[in-house]
């Protein structure tokens, strides 16, 4: 399929997206979909990101969502290389052997249009591979760059399960990096994607920001360094980002400087022992 | 004794340093926003709390007036409701508040309170005025290294508006021990005082809260 053809078949896909049952979303969910559907997979996401921060668009089954959490925990993982590198990451969680060699054979030899420019590299990601292998079943990731005019600002990230197509995308990977590019450029002209406070996940994200700032008055750090230490505390007691942040904002939870205990790096935490996780 | 490098030292050592009895509180003033920035106890916190969020008490007279406000009996103030209710409640019987100016927009105000009938001889209370200068340039000087160092590193200029400013309300929750609406309307209200964006706003107070040496 040419790259006329695949934009064709975005734009029907997009018109019968708007025609269903949800035609006041987002462009970005609206695209999301659009590109989740063409590419085969079972679900998708779509981040965008200004400078440092990474916003979350989009998850649009809550089966993948413990492997968006677990990048967020972490602060690594294939969406979060793809778009540090600019270039196409592919994982495959909890693959046989065989099977994730064959797998990593195909992303090679498909390889042609963006030269060097794929890797199934789990490698980079050891800590998120790991934690990772404890979900069920094997799962297969496919975080795309959106680059349109050659500049990454997000990535649009894939999910299917490793018995659908044997965990392999319905269309090549040039044809998934020609759909996210495309996407890039539809979101670049599209006034309220980058506005924030209009889009109906910011809420849930607000949250995650105020909490950021509740630990920057806490400890006196940099937000940046406060964001850590939250995905730390999440890593620590196998919790996702969204719970910490919750006990943060409901004061059952609260971090504090302790000079007496270089065990600790001097923070130690206060959790109401009602909330705490088993 | 180590250097102090936050807000929150300079409030915890304030007593030792000054060498009398009392408990330390630093309240921060940025755009007119008034934040609980730091306290040597809890006791002291609750009622610098009390304080910035009901706009009204002897550091923020301090603040606005630049000068020292020294109350010599909390249960027979007749200004500042809200605060003596507090400062009763936790047992106080004096205390005295010293502004210290930082310059730009920021103004600190140190609050000290005391259980004794009343420790506020000359002596204490230029050690107060000195010691409130000297944390008012240590933020001066904090603020300039921030500044410095976002030009080299874009920490806070890359942040777009909306983070920053749910940022800085959390920062303003935790410090004045209030909700996000609560948060957010001292922050609106500062920028609407001051006719600066809540963005501004929002970048100085996450500047300051934000020691680079904790």
């Amino acid at each position: 399929m040419d790259n006329a053809e695949i934009l064709a078949l975005l734009a029907q896909t997009l018109a019968r997206g708007q025609t269903g049952h949800q035609p006041e979303q987002p462009l970005a969910a609206r695209l999301c979909d659009a590109c989740t559907e063409i590419l085969g997979a079972q679900a998708g996401m779509m981040s965008l990101s200004s400078a440092s921060e990474r916003l979350t668009m989009r998850i649009a089954e809550p089966a993948f969502a413990q492997i968006e959490d677990l990048q967020a925990v972490l602060g690594e993982g294939p969406a979060l290389l793809a778009f540090a590198e600019g270039r196409t990451v592919v994982t495959h969680l909890g693959a046989t052997a065989d099977l994730s060699t064959e797998l990593t054979a195909d992303v090679a030899a498909d390889g042609a249009g963006r030269s060097g420019s794929r890797q199934a590299d789990a490698s980079a990601f050891p800590m998120f591979t790991a934690m990772a292998a404890a979900i069920e079943g094997a799962v297969s990731v496919y975080a795309v760059p959106m680059r349109p005019l050659g500049r990454v600002i997000g990535v649009l990230t894939l999910y299917l399960r490793g018995d659908v197509r044997g965990g392999r995308l319905a269309r090549s990977l040039e044809e998934a990096e020609f759909l996210a590019d495309a996407a890039g450029a539809a979101l670049l002209g599209d006034p309220d994607t980058f506005d924030v406070g209009t889009q109906p996940w910011w809420p849930q994200r607000a949250r995650v920001h105020q909490a950021t700032g509740v630990v920057t008055a806490q400890l006196g750090i940099p937000p940046a360094d406060a964001l850590a230490v939250l995905r730390a505390h999440a890593f620590g007691r196998a919790s996702s980002l969204e719970s910490v942040v919750d006990d943060i904002l409901d004061r059952t939870l609260t971090f504090s400087h302790d000079g007496t205990d270089p065990g600790t790096g001097g923070i130690v935490t206060d959790q109401d022992p009602r909330t705490e996780e088993p | 004794m180590a250097r102090p490098s936050s807000l929150h030292d300079y409030a915890t050592h304030a007593p030792s340093v000054l060498g009398i009895d009392v408990e330390a509180s630093i309240l921060l003033r940025q755009y007119g926003a008034d934040i609980s920035a730091a306290s040597s106890t809890p006791a002291a916190a609750r009622c610098d709390r009390v304080e910035a969020l009901a706009g009204d008490g002897p550091c923020i007279d301090a603040m606005d007036e630049l000068r020292v406000r020294v109350v010599t009996d909390v249960a027979a103030e007749q200004s500042w409701h809200a605060w003596r209710t507090q400062a009763v409640d936790e047992g106080f019987a004096t205390a005295i508040a010293v502004p210290g100016e930082v310059g730009g927009s920021a103004v600190i105000a140190l609050n000290l309170y005391s259980r004794d009938a009343s420790p506020w001889d000359a002596r204490a209370l230029a050690a107060a005025e000195s010691y409130t200068q000297l944390v008012a340039a240590a933020v001066r000087l904090h603020l300039e290294v921030a500044e410095l160092e976002d030009r080299a590193t874009g920490l806070y200029r890359t942040m777009s508006d909306e983070v920053a400013i749910q940022r800085a309300v959390g920062t303003i929750m935790a410090t004045n021990d209030c909700s996000a609406q609560e948060a957010a309307r001292i922050l609106d209200s500062a920028a609407a005082t001051r006719g600066v964006s809540r963005r501004e706003v929002a970048e100085t107070i996450l500047r300051t809260l934000a020691s680079e040496e904790s």
